[in-house]
């Protein structure tokens, strides 16, 4: 809820409205919305995923996030659920991956024996777009940040 | 969760896939490992690109090279299951 300029913060759990300090930096502000709450589960899941939960403080991960910690602990409920929540939410996102790719496969492969051709072609494209995905996340080289932007 | 709900139903399509190519049962061993063989090599090069990258030429990294290895090692894979492919000399169809 916005009120006069300010991110006014909502814990779910004990209705308790938070907002920040003057003092407070800016960029460490509770940010609302879901697109904010995906940037939260993207930079903890990383050192989430490496540690697990008691590879890191929440600070670290309040940190990581660009968050106030109080406000990280409020609305996660603590670092066992935030870990879950992480999870949850990594599981949601692949879906709209892995769902039309599963689809594709079985549809080919129902169509096999009478269409062996449809299924070299699946292969070949599948393996060709995995390769690319996996080259396009990389960050090794400014020739192929250009080449994949 | 994740594994019963996205690993397993993907690693299922594919091993249906390869067994579609090699022409065998789905639950055959030879099957399951020749499924585990191909998600391993996509995953390896998910995990360590980095070290792909700089075994090629991480100076000069252009869609060429990724279309080089895509076009090499399909060949191989698609070979791996009984599936013959023409990538072989391909320039890639990178988009």
């Amino acid at each position: 809820m916005a009120s006069e300029g300010l991110i006014v913060l909502q814990c779910p759990d004990t209705a308790v409205e938070m907002r920040p300090t003057a003092t407070v930096n800016r960029d460490f502000v509770w940010p609302s919305g879901e697109v904010s709450q995906s940037r939260i589960f993207l930079s903890v899941g990383k050192p989430l995923a490496s540690s697990g939960c008691s590879g890191f403080a929440m600070r670290e991960l309040a940190h990581a996030a660009k968050v106030i910690l109080g406000a990280l602990i409020c609305h996660s409920g603590g670092i066992r659920k935030l870990y879950y929540e992480t999870i949850f939410w990594f599981i949601d996102d692949i879906g709209p991956v892995f769902t039309p790719i599963i689809r594709q496969l079985s549809e080919v492969v129902g169509r096999a024996t009478i269409d062996r051709e449809a299924l070299e072609d699946y292969v070949e494209n599948f393996l060709r777009g995995s390769l690319a995905d996996g080259f396009s996340a990389s960050r090794l080289s400014p020739a192929l940040a250009r080449v994949f932007p | 969760m994740t594994l019963s709900d996205r690993i397993s139903p993907m690693h299922d399509a594919l091993g249906k896939a390869a067994a579609a190519g090699l022409r065998r049962d789905p639950q055959d061993q030879a099957v399951r490992l020749g499924t585990q063989a191909l998600i391993g090599q996509i995953m390896f090069f998910f995990a360590c690109r980095s070290v792909v990258c700089a075994w090629l030429d991480p100076d000069n990294y252009t869609r060429e090279h990724i279309d080089f290895i895509a076009d090499t090692l399909i060949p191989t894979t698609s070979a791996s299951l009984g599936l013959p492919s023409g990538a072989v000399g391909a320039k890639g169809t990178l988009v």
